[in-house]
């Protein structure tokens, strides 16, 4: 994955890898100078993501696939430029060595929108408000610059109103849990009738079944609908039909028919 | 003397035959499979009547079509009781081929013996409903005796208002367990025995003349 540099003004990236080692050798060592990229990420920007909930970090883990391919594009322009935080120990602590050691503070500061890894962020956690705050700002300072900027900045503009509905309309924790539990029931009501009636058919079915013929020479036998039934089972044949003794009387208004 | 009192003995059970108030009953034997029901009914015709019923098997369903022995005569305290006894097929809510191959059985005679087993499980709920005046129910005392078809059959014949005896058998054998038998059906007397040994006969039959004498 891609990280800003806090210190180039916001024009320098980094990839760092997450979880897999090998691509993180060959990456790790390109810096990416993309110029309509680089403007995407304020060296602001990078503060609040440090400073995140661990919560906010799981829509990252879903990047790396995609900045590992933008960052394999740009492997052309790569030239190692000595990265500013080696030489200061900065709170991002985005040097190689140590970045699989902290995916988690790096995962937010990838070649992307910066908006979508917030809009994530405000989804999976609309209590934190103050690093979507800073964030929201930062975006919008950058709108004017580029294309990607103004993508960039029409998704704040909607987390705006979200923030504010977040801010005033503060749901509590068992509202939360309650509308979780109501949507899952919805959501599986409307997959479950049909296996419920299956089931129930299959339970009727075994109820009026005297035998069932699970597989050649494999039976269940329901003894109590044995006992009921008028007719007399005598044999069974290989195709599942039976032989039956009826007996005196049973059916004589089908047969005069 | 004693020539005098023989004829007269037989005179007695003539009488007591032409003048009974109604046929043989019929008892039938019941249980689940190789609980020693064949075993138990060969007994009983071999002590009363001189003949078997059926081969005997530690292979289960051995029995797969109900026989009878009519006309089975038991002697008792100067009384006499006679019984068709109906040896039947076990009963069992499933039955599975493979249960066979165990005893060195080619798929195919497993496939066959299985099907003619249910039928045999049909045949002995018919005789249930139809053609029983009274019950012997015979369970393996080695083995756990609460099983749904244990008290599936015995509830359907306390329903039919049937006199029953539960007979514990096998108890020859070292995991025998008469007493588990007894709690599991205390509404009803349990008489120990071993078919195979001939152990505990006497009181087998005392019990039989007076259930269904």
């Amino acid at each position: 994955m891609l990280s800003g540099c806090p210190d180039c003004g916001g024009n320098k990236f980094q990839f760092h890898p997450g979880s897999v080692d090998r691509v993180e050798k060959q990456t790790t060592e390109t810096v990416n100078e993309n110029p309509a990229t680089q403007r995407t990420q304020n060296p602001d920007q990078q503060q609040p993501s440090t400073t995140q909930n661990p919560d906010q970090q799981q829509p990252s883990t879903e990047q790396p696939l995609q900045s590992s391919s933008e960052a394999t594009q740009n492997n052309t322009k790569s030239g190692y430029t000595p990265w500013p935080s080696q030489r200061n120990t900065d709170a991002t602590d985005s040097t190689p060595s140590q970045a699989p050691d902290s995916p988690p503070t790096d995962s937010p500061k990838q070649n992307q929108p910066p908006s979508k890894t917030r809009q994530q962020s405000t989804d999976s956690d609309p209590v934190s408000d103050k690093p979507i705050d800073a964030v929201t700002n930062d975006a919008v300072v950058e709108r004017s610059d580029t294309q990607t900027e103004l993508e960039a900045a029409e998704t704040p503009a909607e987390e705006d109103s979200a923030q504010v509905s977040a801010r005033t309309d503060v749901v509590s924790n068992e509202e939360l849990a309650a509308a979780r539990t109501q949507s899952d029931t919805t959501e599986s009501q409307p997959d479950e009738p049909s296996p419920d009636l299956e089931q129930l058919r299959n339970e009727l079915n075994e109820q009026f079944e005297s035998i069932k013929i699970l597989n050649p020479g494999q039976y269940e036998i329901n003894l109590m609908e044995l006992y009921d039934r008028d007719e007399y089972i005598i044999s069974l044949r290989e195709d599942g039909r039976y032989v039956i003794e009826v007996p005196d009387g049973w059916g004589i208004s089908d047969t005069d028919e | 003397m004693g020539l005098l009192t023989n004829l007269k003995d037989s005179i007695s059970k003539v009488t007591d035959r032409l003048f009974s108030d109604s046929e043989p009953k019929r008892i039938g034997i019941y249980g689940p499979p190789n609980a020693g029901k064949t075993t138990l009914a060969n007994r009983i015709a071999i002590d009363w009547a001189g003949d078997t019923v059926g081969p005997e098997s530690h292979i289960p369903h051995e029995t797969r079509r109900a026989r009878r022995k009519e006309n089975v005569t038991i002697e008792r305290n100067s009384q006499t009781v006679t019984i068709d006894v109906v040896d039947t097929p076990g009963v069992t809510t499933k039955v599975d081929y493979k249960e066979f191959l165990d005893h060195d059985m080619e798929k195919e005679d497993a496939v066959r013996r299985s099907r003619e087993a249910t039928e045999g499980v049909a045949e002995a709920m018919h005789w249930l409903r139809e053609d029983v005046d009274g019950v012997i129910y015979v369970l393996d005392s080695t083995a756990d005796p609460f099983t749904q078809v244990n008290t599936m059959l015995i509830g359907i014949i306390e329903s039919r208002e049937l006199p029953v005896l539960i007979f514990a058998n096998k108890t020859d054998l070292e995991g025998s367990n008469v007493q588990r038998v007894a709690n599991a059906f205390p509404q009803h007397e349990t008489v120990p025995l071993s078919a195979l040994e001939g152990n505990n006969m006497d009181e087998v039959y005392d019990k039989i003349a007076e259930y269904f004498g």
